[in-house]
């Protein structure tokens, strides 16, 4: 390991770093008003669910196949373009005139994020190596945060910078052309990170050798948890058709609460993975990390009813609590897959997780929005349903682990 | 002791929400019924 490639290491971190930084502005801001846009442009609560479901869908089930094509290829800067590219498809938001376009395109973007995943994963995860894990993903993840917040501020700006109160098609389509900016600035910068190192391949040592091992009970389990928690966690997009359907909100403020949500999702995603590390070191156990999983169900159980009430209070303590549950989607739930899964089956395990959960967030959305059309207490109820059978699946899940930690002892 | 306490607290929390969204939920539809026999 010398100094060089070290150097070279921690530039493509920074670069990434960056790249991230203008994607979430990009596509977490775009994210903070897609629903009220679209119900802007006439659709109901049913097809926002669908359109949300079948993005987050595709954008999960996608990354098994990019992910096998990737590695396969090797043309992992290629993928990284490509999907990067992709995401001229928010900023050409400002074209969509009519919501089925508009669907087009919130779609395409969700594609372009699992075209890149994989691909840009492998680069970042050769480069993390010369730095030391944690804290190259970490200062990944910190640029991420600061977009994810930076994103939905400009829009909320924007909408709040126009006179008119109630907003047009055209104050939504001035935002999105905004994109524009950070888009080419993104581009830049792949383009300089892969200038510098064109083979990221040579910053990783020698591979450790494979052990041939298979995908535990644990594992399968932990997934049926995951997708159970997944499935009654409320997408973001039915909050915000929400809070402009009944008037909650103004229009400026939803994009606004949402980047409180990813505040509170930074620090959230600092805290629980700590806890997650604490518990591991505590009970000299690897698959004890998993007992702090309860949180995610006993939390979000709430966020129905608090989010698709009437109350402003009960509003604000839902998105500070979306967030809290996101950090921990983002940080122990993807981090515990690496802890439950043999090395050799890694890339199969996060295949299968990445697949249960899309189909997860797809058929929750998709639910969620029909009900909601009829009854908001029966999306309600139904979303704390799939939390409480997750609770459920957490103790059958513990006892396994307890067992599993015991046979290994 | 403690455990029961807070498991106890949730339950109590989870109920409550449900109460008020349904009566919200049952006022959003009977205002709509109004709304509509008044067209």
């Amino acid at each position: 390991m010398n100094a060089d490639s070290r150097k070279k290491a921690f530039n493509l971190i920074i670069l990434f770093g960056l790249v991230s930084l203008f994607g979430d502005i990009i596509y977490e801001g775009a994210r903070s008003v897609n629903g009220p846009y679209l119900k802007t442009l006439g659709a109901n609560a049913a097809l926002v669910g669908l359109i949300a479901g079948l993005g987050e869908f595709l954008g999960y089930g996608i990354r098994f196949i990019s992910g096998y094509f990737s590695d396969k290829t090797r043309a992992y800067w290629v993928f990284t373009f490509f999907g990067y590219a992709m995401l001229c498809s928010v900023p050409l938001m400002a074209l969509a005139g009519v919501w089925q376009l508009a669907a087009l395109f919130i779609v395409m973007e969700r594609l372009g994020k699992a075209v890149r995943s994989p691909a840009r994963d492998t680069i970042v995860s050769q480069a993390v190596k010369q730095v030391g894990t944690g804290f190259g993903f970490a200062l990944i993840e910190v640029l991420d945060q600061v977009g994810a917040v930076v994103g939905p501020l400009i829009f909320s700006g924007l909408l709040f910078l126009s006179q008119v109160k109630l907003k047009t098609v055209n104050d939504y389509q001035f935002g999105y052309s905004f994109y524009w900016l950070p888009f080419f600035l993104l581009l830049i910068c792949v383009y300089v990170a892969y200038r510098k190192v064109p083979n990221p391949a040579e910053l990783e040592g020698l591979p450790a050798a494979p052990k041939p091992d298979k995908l535990s009970k644990v594992f399968w389990t932990y997934n049926l948890f995951t997708f159970l928690s997944t499935a009654g966690y409320v997408n973001f997009i039915l909050m915000g058709y929400h809070f402009k359907a009944k008037g909650l909100l103004t229009d400026p403020q939803i994009p606004f609460f949402y980047a409180i949500a990813m505040a509170v999702d930074a620090v959230a995603a600092l805290i629980i993975g700590k806890t997650y590390d604490v518990f591991k070191e505590k009970k000299k156990n690897e698959l004890a990390g998993l007992y702090v999983l309860i949180f995610i169900p006993v939390a979000s159980i709430f966020i129905p009813f608090l989010a698709f009430s009437l109350n402003y209070g009960m509003i604000v303590v839902s998105v500070i609590l979306w967030g809290a549950v996101m950090g921990a989607h983002e940080t122990i739930m993807r981090s515990a897959i690496a802890d439950i899964t043999p090395l050799k089956k890694r890339g199969t395990g996060y295949g299968i997780f990445n697949v249960s959960y899309g189909v997860a967030v797809f058929i929750g959305t998709a639910l969620f929005g029909l009900l909601y059309d009829h009854s908001i207490f029966a999306a309600s109820l139904c979303a704390a349903g799939f939390q409480a059978a997750a609770i459920a699946v957490f103790f059958i899940l513990k006892s396994q682990a307890i067992k599993e930690a015991f046979h290994h002892a | 002791m403690k455990k029961f306490v807070w498991v106890f607290v949730w339950f109590v929390g989870i109920a409550l929400l449900a109460v008020i969204t349904y009566s919200q939920d049952v006022q959003i539809k009977e205002s709509g019924s109004q709304e509509a026999s008044l067209k």
